[in-house]
């Protein structure tokens, strides 16, 4: 196995199936804790009867109306070509707020409907979800096709309602699949069910799924903390993505100077470059003015450079949001004030429901799609390109906000 | 659990503690904190006990012997 | 006719596991409260009688009691030109096996560590579930035979909820595995219980009422000596 883990969520109405999946994908991929299953295994013998599916989801069920959850956060499975994790759906409250303040990132995500009962106002909530936290890489599954024969035309029929839906909020999924997690049509294995569908099953579905670019792979971003005057001027910093190097020019921003690095300072080595991650000092061949706050980058591929922002947040905070009020502005070293231009919509992180458009107040717990005003240019990035100079906060003396910047002016 | 409520009486000093406490957590409301409280004390109460319990085994070892099972 | 009769069925669990082709159409409590304990042998008795049997059973006192064998020309099977009855307790009841899980039961009581007991439980209920297992591959060609009225009686129930009602997995599966086996049933047929279980602890004590379902009639709350006269040919 040579790719790192792709964490995933899983979301849809309710009813849809998605424990019956979860379940289902751990069982094909034999990701069951042997602990789990054994009893039932040595049940399942004891009655003379062959291990079956159905017997370890009530297993499941029955432990998780007891208390004893199997996916609480995350839950586990492999296939051949890399681990998976599945991370708790949308919903959970804190499932938005890790995934807006980069706790735990979902890179992926399975959106669920049930066959028999179509699109749900919950499925398209969800969606819209998905769309708001930067989760670009999306597969639909059609649940329950057994409960309609396995009919092509059903499928069709609420593929097109829902591609309607997805259009309209700007997701593309890469697959829609038809599948059974009951009976196991097309989660690990294609069955002779639904000849008529010629696509991945959702394991190979997954398998396809880009993992998070190696932070080194990225276009250059030196972030400044500081800058120091001993012998030479040191401007001290964190690589956020990319590799620094002697001798690479670089342009300084949000001013645009261009200077090449004379050198790359790390404390008691000496070296040429800096990886993603790393906290280096750098020494530059011109004296350019530099402060803190200050995004050096590669010439090539610029971030943008810009004082109005459209982003997501996800308000935590008891005292609301009101219009008008300044908040700091954080995203990475930088620090400038800023005002909320517009609300655009407003909804509730657990039930996701719309409270408001174009609303004037933000309440705790509420996730905001709004447009900020900086009173100074930021360098940053689209969430989804970039994450390090994607995601900000917002506060007041303490952090009210965490946020991922969706588009850029 | 049935989606029907009915009403429970709690001390104003309680509730002014549990408010005071549920402040920086997740929970929303008094009402759900408390149900949050009962529920774990229930689910404790009903559970299967795999443990060992000698008056439990003493009570149907009797019931046992008045069935006819044990002599 | 065909009669699944399964000891210690408790409604209240055929409820909570969703046991459909136990329910059936119609389903509810038997009365048993004219006995003064919930006990086999005389429930079943009396059912097959269709007389209450609770003084003369417990006369033979608590060994001879389970060796009890009723005629069938005192039985409402004789009604039938062709019945077959499997393991019926005051009828035809495997002696040598039920004596030895009620040897094994008293042994798990009798030992004085826990180490001990788990081990004689294991043993335990791996005896009821060889005897569940071959139950059910005879009930199952009984079926598909050409016999008037068949009668398949199930223990595994009470005899690994005495020791195991606690453990609401294994009770779940047990109920599960005789859902499947009321499913396969094709005719009409009724399903009774002498008694229920109910939890102390780990272990399982009779209930103080048994349970039936038939598809044809909703018979209310009968007394198990009722059946005599319910089951027609």
């Amino acid at each position: 196995m040579t790719d790192e883990n792709l964490k995933f969520v899983i979301v849809g109405h309710v009813d849809h199936g998605k424990s019956t999946l979860i379940g289902r994908l751990l069982f094909d991929t034999n990701s069951l804790p042997e602990g789990k299953i054994e009893e039932i295994k040595q049940l399942c013998e004891s009655l003379g009867k062959d291990i079956e599916f159905g017997y370890i989801m009530d297993h499941l069920e029955e432990e998780r109306d007891q208390g004893i959850t199997i996916d609480t956060a995350q839950t586990f499975f492999s296939t051949e070509k890399r681990d998976y994790v599945i991370i708790d759906a949308p919903g959970h409250v804190e499932f938005v707020k890790n995934m807006i303040s980069g706790a735990s990132q979902a890179e992926a995500a399975v959106l669920i409907v049930d066959a028999e009962e179509g699109v749900k106002e919950q499925t398209k909530r969800h969606a819209y979800i998905l769309g708001m936290l930067g989760l670009s890489q999306v597969i639909v599954v059609i649940n329950k096709m057994d409960l309609v024969d396995f009919d092509r035309e059903r499928f069709e029929a609420v593929n097109s309602d829902l591609m309607e839906f997805l259009i309209n909020i700007n997701i593309k999924p890469s697959y829609v699949i038809p599948i059974s997690a009951k009976n196991g049509d097309f989660i690990a294995s294609k069955t002779a069910t639904m000849d008529w569908y010629d696509g991945p099953t959702v394991l190979e579905a997954l398998d396809a799924f880009r993992t998070k670019e190696n932070a080194n792979k990225k276009p250059m971003r030196f972030v400044v903390q500081d800058v120091y005057s001993f012998d030479k001027r040191i401007i001290a910093g964190r690589v956020e993505s990319g590799i620094i190097r002697k001798g690479d020019m670089i342009k300084v921003l949000p001013t645009g100077e261009k200077t090449r690095v004379k050198s790359v300072e790390e404390y008691l080595r000496n070296v040429t470059e800096a990886e993603a991650g790393k906290s280096v000092g750098i020494t530059t061949e011109d004296k350019l003015f530099i402060d803190r706050g200050n995004v050096i980058v590669s010439d090539g591929d610029m971030p943008a450079v810009t004082n109005r922002i459209k982003a997501n947040v996800f308000w935590m905070d008891r005292t609301p949001f009101k219009k008008g009020e300044s908040l700091h502005f954080r995203c990475a070293t930088q620090e400038v004030n800023c005002e909320i231009e517009k609300i655009s919509r407003v909804i509730n992180s657990s039930t996701l429901e719309l409270i408001n458009e174009d609303a004037n107040e933000i309440n705790n717990r509420e996730v905001a799609s709004i447009i900020i005003k900086t009173d100074k240019p930021v360098v940053v990035e689209n969430f989804n390109k970039m994450e390090e100079l994607g995601r900000f906060v917002l506060g007041r003396e303490d952090t009210c906000a965490g946020g991922i910047i969706t588009e850029l002016e | 659990m049935s989606k029907e409520y009915g009403d429970i009486k709690v001390s104003k000093e309680i509730i002014k503690k549990i408010e005071e406490r549920i402040k920086d957590t997740e929970f929303k409301s008094v009402d759900e904190y408390v149900t949050f409280v009962l529920e774990e004390v229930i689910r404790d109460e009903e559970e299967p006990e795999e443990v060992f319990s000698e008056e439990d085994e003493k009570k149907v070892k009797e019931r046992l012997r008045a069935l006819g099972y044990l002599d | 006719m065909i009669v699944l009769a399964i000891d210690a069925l408790e409604y209240t669990l055929v409820e909570e596991f969703n046991c459909t082709n136990l329910k059936q159409k119609f389903y509810g409590k038997t009365n048993i409260t004219e006995f003064s304990q919930p006990r086999t042998m005389v429930l079943w008795s009396s059912f097959m009688t269709g007389k209450n049997m609770e003084k003369e059973i417990l006369a033979k006192g608590d060994k001879e009691m389970w060796n009890t064998r009723i005629e069938l020309k005192d039985t409402f099977f004789s009604r039938f030109a062709d019945p077959k009855i499997i393991d019926l307790p005051g009828f035809n009841y495997l002696k040598e096996q039920h004596e030895q899980e009620r040897m094994l039961l008293k042994n798990y009581f009798d030992a004085q560590n826990i180490d001990e007991k788990n081990k004689i439980r294991t043993e335990y209920n791996n005896l009821a579930f060889e005897h569940h297992r071959k139950v059910k591959k005879e009930f199952t060609e009984t079926l598909n035979s050409k016999h008037d009225f068949v009668l398949g009686y199930f223990s595994v129930a009470d005899v690994v909820g005495h020791l195991n009602f606690g453990n609401r997995i294994m009770m779940k599966m047990i109920y599960k595995d005789l859902d499947e086996i009321a499913g396969t049933i094709k005719d009409s047929f009724i399903v009774l219980s002498d008694h229920g279980m109910e939890k102390v602890g780990i272990f399982g004590d009779h209930s103080n009422y048994g349970f039936w379902s038939t598809d044809f009639e909703d018979i209310g709350s009968p007394k198990i000596t009722d059946f005599a006269r319910i089951i027609k040919y």
